[in-house]
């Protein structure tokens, strides 16, 4: 308005303005609205784990251990385990692959794993109990008995007990672990870490019986007397045969047993073999089982398999490595009968037709011929050790909860008394996977379990919100995301500058760009949030357009009402 | 003190005595001496203002609206396609009700080229909303700078000096220059807060609507309205620091006059000195010396004639409005008639800067006298009279 | 880029929202951030354009620091004046700044640009360079690019003048201080703001600035046009020091090919194949020319991070 000023008795009035524009309400030329939307980032997607990738990365940035710790451990406990041996499945797609060098998200992985193994030995943080346990609901004390101590099974009690359950784990075998301990080459993942993990577990308050091998009828119905809910975790390290002739033959070993022997007990008759061995199959199995006997000295070690190098089942890291260990290859080739005397002396083997995996197999007739051999591991696959532990006729089985992947079964009729509860989880029921679905099922079980004691919600406010319906959604594609800020850079070994390049897919990561480039000052930092003044925003869609991690997306929306975050 | 000073130089003398901020100025001819004058004085030191010399009158003038923004006491000169070339600011610095002084030096505006003393230039910006005054010696330049200043700070509007080119600017005359004391009690700093910096954020001069618009233009008009009270009042403080008189209109013989000639700047003191002649050749001539136009002090005009004898004005333009005729005339017939005036306004033109003589003068009351009543065609043409 | 961005939330908001630029402007989003960066002790001086109305109408302001308008070809003179009476009259340390689009800067504006700059008034001039006059709704300018389109420029005809090389006409004045930005590239501008600060004399800032109406764009493209701008090399980000020195201050890693910039933009909808093989090489030929005349390239990643 302008201002009237008669100091000098003289009319004198010019034009100023000093009332700020804020009573204009802009919001009104808008037709657009940005909506903030979680999604999932194609690491997360592609991990068994459903791992809050982003959500760590972030607390690592700011060299947040601890923070990075807690937000892992709602989703993996054991981040050692998985930073050394899981097959990293969430870097395959790493968006930022498409700008520079895609994150090194593993080796990140195994660095909070680290420092929690390091922190837990030191007694500076504590696993049990979970602070956040809703008070009220807690109840009487529940007790579960785990069967097996594979990956999955180590999960389901970590999580059981941090959230106030009493555990106690059976092994049959004389050491914990599961194939941890009697699968996994050492080499990848170093058995003082496993070690360290069990020992964390056992000083937290899961208590470990191993050299007992439970089996069904009056042993299991002990346990399920005496537990409120029995697990079993028992993997899918069932013998599985070819079907032809020969295969008891001396000489012809198993590649789970071979590793287990060797791993365990450091039994290398085997290995002292002069002559040529052939191992037969294309799985994981087959391929550690060749490994390691190159690495620890056989001469002349052959994977034979029936289809091409690209239909191997084993992940590429394990065909790298056995290549890289000096083991050869026999592809689209398939035994038809082992022979010898007394012993094994050969294989009459058969050319196949190449073939996908999916497809079926053709021989090429007339072409097979015999390959001699001192030794065969068969290594033709395993099957669920539930297989093992019913072996006339499995009770019946209805599917527990399913999230993608990970699925828990409920086994009703093993303990049908006092309603207490059986359920299996892991390569049990999946069949033979990997450590992180492994984890993922124990994680699944333990939750299902509790709020079958405890009621809907119970550990909630541990795990945190539900993110089963953001994973359903299509993965954060590169195209969604702007990284324009991020300056072109490759990995680092500083875990603070590597977490750094994690676009954070989905995930707002409060970088403040949709607060920087608003031409409309309609976007505020509101306790921690920023949250967009629908008063004022016009809709231009810049701060979508800019969104690093592709979070905030423009909609048509019938009333402002609608805006608030999904 | 006595000295000899042309017109442009009493006008420089006038802004270094009035302490003088910041000048801001592009040469033209004929004000060119003038900041000459102030140039070398402000290279000897005398001059304690800024004298910044710009790339053309449109920045000198843009330069002074951001000076006196802040405060700063400004002055610039021009003349002709100077004046015209700053036209869009001086509305701009009105607008802003800015308290600038500016020295106009009257010069034909082409085309073609012509330097002569055409009042033109000048009253093309009558309607820019700037005071103006319009002298007829170097002494009165001088005096009119100084005023200038007072008024304009007073008022908050800008304030334009006139005087013609050559005849004035370049005259030499021996005036009275006052004391810096003198100056300074006549003159105090300007009063009031300037627009900047501001005490809390501003947006000034910012775009507005047509009602605030005229409340700003309804504020301009009547502080304008203000300028003859004030200058009546001003006569006396004059009078008591300079020990002479200030008048912005002057008039002679005209309680015997029957015919009036009214003129502005150099053509009326021409007329003043050949007045004893005309009223001995042709008697009963009066002159009335215009040195404020704007405000058009018509209610102070028509006092002077209210009681006397005169029938006749005949009003002396050294410019033109083609298609209507002389400027000053225009004006004083339509603010006489205003007020009742009964007799008649006659027009006697020198356009394009024709200098008056008295030869022309006495044929030109010669023709006066033939008009029947009431009846002028056209003006009297100057230029027939040579 | 997190640190970069957020270390900016320190600095005081100066604009306030419900301005009425048009959604997506980037002329006033550039300067929302650069009066962030001048802070309090500035007066903005603005001449006619898109910002006069911006500023505010009547009784309002949108921004938080002192503003006053100026006509349109007066804004150099007018700013150094003001400058000029604050040093006299007791406020030397008050900044400043003239805003004026490309109109009030290549054309209406030149000579009292060229003036001040020569008097090496101690000002900061900004031009947001929006490439035509839109104010008054889009009509042509100098800095209006070739074969665009304008409404005094229309189809078929479209323009026909190459865009005038504000950059080099300021350095043949030899000011301290020239620079150009966009803020598409944040830490780049305001580094060269806060650098402009520290200099005394005149200073010239030309900024590239998407006008969504104006050219045609969506409205959320203007920080990817004006990062495309840079990327094509179209708008090189440079400073020249004192006239004399020239200073790349990014070499895109990749160039971005110029028809991926035009075809964003209604304006040039009526472009030939030839049109972008032209634009595409007077592009080249100025790049080369600018690798050449530089004296050294500035590429540190504190800068750009
Ligand atoms: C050779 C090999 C290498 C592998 N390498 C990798 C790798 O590098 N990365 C990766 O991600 N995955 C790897 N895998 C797959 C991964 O190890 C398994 O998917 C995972 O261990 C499954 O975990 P689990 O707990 O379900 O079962 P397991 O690890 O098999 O554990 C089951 C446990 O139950 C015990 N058990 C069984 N029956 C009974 C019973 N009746 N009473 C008591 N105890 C019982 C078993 O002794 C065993 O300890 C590999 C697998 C193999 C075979
Ligand atoms: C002397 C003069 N001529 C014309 C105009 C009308 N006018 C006002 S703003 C403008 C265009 C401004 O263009 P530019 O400087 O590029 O700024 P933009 O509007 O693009 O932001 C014009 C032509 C004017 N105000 N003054
Ligand atoms: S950049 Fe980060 S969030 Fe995106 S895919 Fe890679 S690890 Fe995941
Ligand atoms: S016309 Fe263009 S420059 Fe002007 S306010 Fe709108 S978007 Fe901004």
């Amino acid at each position: 308005m302008p201002a009237p000023d008669n100091v000098l008795g003289i009319d004198f009035v010019i034009s100023r303005g000093l009332e700020p524009t804020l009573v204009n309400h802009t919001g009104f030329w808008r037709f657009l609205t940005p909506v903030r939307e979680e999604k999932p980032a194609p690491c997360r997607q592609d991990c068994p784990l459903g791992n809050g990738i982003p959500h760590w990365m972030q607390k690592l940035q700011e060299e947040d251990w601890s923070g990075a710790w807690n937000v892992m451990e709602r989703y993996n406990p054991f981040p050692a385990l998985t930073g050394y041996a899981c097959y990293g499945y969430c870097q395959e797609n790493c968006n930022r692959s498409f700008y520079d060098e895609g994150l090194d998200i593993r080796e990140l992985e195994k660095a909070i794993g680290l420092w929690k193994l390091e922190q837990g030995k030191a007694g500076k943080i504590q696993f049990r109990p979970f602070e956040g346990i809703q008070p009220g609901v807690q109840g009487a004390a529940k007790s579960v008995a785990v069967i097996g101590s594979g990956p999955t099974g180590l999960s389901a009690a970590y999580y059981l007990n941090r959230l106030g359950v009493n555990v106690q784990v059976f092994e049959k075998l004389p050491a914990a672990g599961g194939l941890l301990a009697t699968g996994i080459p050492p080499e990848r993942l170093p058995r003082e870490i496993l070690q360290q993990e069990l020992g964390l577990l056992q000083q937290a308050g899961v208590s470990f019986v191993t050299g007992i091998e439970v089996a069904a009828g009056d042993n299991l119905k002990m346990l399920t007397d005496s537990f409120d809910a029995v697990l079993l975790t028992v993997g899918a390290q069932k013998r599985r045969f070819l079907g032809i002739p020969g295969e008891r033959l001396p000489g012809v070993y198993n590649a789970l047993d071979f590793l287990r022997n060797l791993y365990l007990d450091g039994e290398r008759g085997l290995i002292q073999n002069k002559g040529r061995v052939l191992v037969i199959g294309g799985g994981n199995a087959a391929l550690d089982a060749a490994s390691a006997l190159r690495r620890q000295g056989a001469a002349d070690v052959w994977v034979v398999y029936r289809r091409g190098r690209e239909a191997l089942l084993a992940h590429e890291s394990e065909i790298r490595a056995a290549e890289a260990a000096g083991v050869r290859f026999l592809f689209h080739t398939r035994p038809l009968s082992l022979y010898g005397e007394s012993a094994l002396e050969g294989v009459r083997v058969i050319k196949t037709r190449p073939s996908r995996r999916e497809e079926e197999l053709h021989d090429l007739t007339g072409s097979d011929y015999t390959l001699s051999c001192t030794a065969v591991v068969l290594a033709a696959g395993s099957e669920s050790g539930l297989n093992d532990l019913f072996p006339q006729n499995l009770p019946p089985m209805q599917p527990g909860v399913e999230e993608n992947l990970f699925q828990i079964l409920e086994l009703p009729a093993v303990c049908p008394e006092r309603g207490s509860l059986c359920l299996a989880a892991g390569d049990a029921v999946t069949g033979p996977q990997n450590i992180a679905l492994a984890i993922a099922g124990g994680r699944l079980a333990a939750r299902h379990l509790l709020e079958r004691f405890y009621g809907k919600g119970y550990g909630h406010d541990f795990f945190g919100k539900d993110e089963a319906q953001i994973l359903k959604a299509p993965p954060v594609s590169y195209e969604q995301l702007a990284p324009h800020y991020y300056p072109h850079r490759g990995r680092s070994d500083v875990p603070r500058e590597e977490a750094a390049r994690c676009f954070s897919c989905g995930l707002c990561s409060h970088c403040g760009i949709c607060w920087f480039f608003c031409p409309d000052v309609a976007v505020e930092k509101e306790s921690g949030e920023y949250e967009i003044l629908l008063d004022y925003c016009k809709g231009c869609g810049i701060c979508a357009a800019e969104c690093p991690a592709g979070v905030l997306e423009m909609k048509e929306l019938k009333s402002d009402a609608d805006a608030v975050e999904r | 003190m006595q000295m000899l000073l042309s017109g442009n130089q009493a006008a420089a003398w006038a802004v270094k005595l009035a302490r003088v901020q910041v000048v801001s100025a592009y040469p033209i001819t004929p004000q060119t001496s003038l900041i000459e004058t102030l140039a070398q004085m402000w290279a000897e030191g005398t001059f304690a203002g800024d004298f910044v010399v710009v790339e053309s009158e449109y920045s000198a003038m843009s330069y002074l609206i951001g000076a006196a923004s802040a405060g700063a006491r400004s002055f610039t000169a021009s003349a002709s396609h100077g004046l015209a070339y700053m036209h869009e600011l001086l509305h701009w610095a009105a607008g802003a009700r800015l308290p600038l002084v500016m020295v106009n030096v009257n010069r034909a505006i082409g085309a073609p080229w012509c330097l002569e003393p055409d009042q033109g230039d000048s009253l093309s910006q009558r309607d820019t909303g700037w005071i103006q005054f319009y002298c007829s010696s170097v002494q009165e330049i001088l005096d009119t700078v100084l005023v200038a200043f007072y008024v304009a700070e007073t008022t908050r509007i800008p304030c334009m000096v006139i005087y013609d080119g050559f005849a004035l600017s370049h005259i030499y005359e021996i005036l009275d220059l006052p004391d810096q004391e003198r100056v300074d009690e006549f003159l105090p700093p300007p009063p009031g807060e300037p627009a900047l910096p501001a005490p809390e954020p501003v947006n000034l001069q910012p775009l507005v609507t047509s009602q605030v618009m005229t409340t700003l233009a309804r504020s301009r008009h009547r502080a304008m309205k203000t300028v003859p009270r004030l200058l009546g009042e001003l006569e006396t403080s004059f009078q008591k620091v300079f020990a002479r008189s200030f008048t912005f209109l002057e008039s002679f013989g005209l309680a015997q006059a029957e015919t009036v000639l009214i003129a502005a700047g150099a053509p009326a003191q021409t007329v003043q000195s050949a007045l004893p002649d005309l009223n001995r050749k042709r008697g009963k001539v009066g002159l009335i010396r215009l040195k404020l136009f704007r405000p058009f002090p018509g209610a102070e005009l028509y006092q002077l004639l209210e009681n006397t004898a005169v029938e006749q004005i005949i009003v002396l333009d050294r410019n033109l409005s083609a298609g209507a005729g002389g400027i000053f005339a225009q004006e004083i017939r339509s603010a006489l008639q205003q007020h009742g005036f009964q007799g008649k306004v006659l027009e006697f033109n020198l356009a394009g800067g024709l200098d008056l003589t008295p030869a022309m003068l006495e044929r030109g009351l010669a023709y006066f006298e033939q008009v029947s009543p009431g009846e002028q065609k056209e003006p009297l043409w100057g230029g027939d009279l040579l | 880029m997190k640190k970069t961005i957020l270390s900016q939330l320190e600095l005081d908001e100066k604009l306030f929202s419900g301005h009425s630029a048009c959604p997506g402007c980037a002329a006033v989003l550039t300067v929302r951030h650069i009066a962030r960066t001048l802070g309090e002790d500035t007066v903005l001086v603005i001449t006619a354009s898109c910002w006069s109305v911006i500023a505010g109408a009547g009784p309002l302001r949108a921004l938080d620091i002192s503003v006053v308008h100026c006509p349109f070809p007066s804004g150099a003179a007018v700013a150094s004046g003001l400058k000029k009476g604050l040093q006299r009259l007791g406020s030397p340390e008050t900044r400043v700044v003239l805003l004026a689009g490309d109109g009030g800067t290549f054309d209406i504006g030149l000579q009292g640009l060229s003036g001040a700059a020569e008097r090496n008034e101690d000002i900061i001039f900004i031009c947001y360079d929006n490439e035509a006059y839109m104010n008054t709704g889009m009509q042509r300018s100098s800095a209006t690019p070739y074969a665009s389109y304008s409404t005094t420029t229309p189809a078929p005809l479209v323009n026909k003048n190459p865009k005038k090389d504000i950059v080099h006409i300021m350095a043949a004045h030899h000011v301290p201080y020239i620079a150009t930005a966009t803020i598409a590239y944040p830490s780049d501008l305001v580094a060269k703001i806060k650098k402009a600060m520290e200099i005394r004399g005149f200073r010239f800032f030309h900024i590239f600035s998407p006008c969504p109406p104006g050219w045609g764009s969506e409205s959320h493209k203007s920080i990817e046009l004006s990062r495309m701008a840079v990327e094509t090399r179209l708008f090189p980000l440079m400073e020249v020091i004192g006239g004399r020195e020239v200073v790349l201050n990014y070499l895109p890693e990749k160039y971005t090919p110029v028809e991926d910039y035009l075809r964003l933009q209604g304006r040039f909808s009526s472009l030939e194949p030839g049109h972008v093989m032209m634009i595409q090489e007077n592009l080249e030929r100025n790049w080369d020319y600018l690798q050449r005349a530089s004296k050294r390239y500035r590429y540190e990643d504190e800068y750009w991070s």
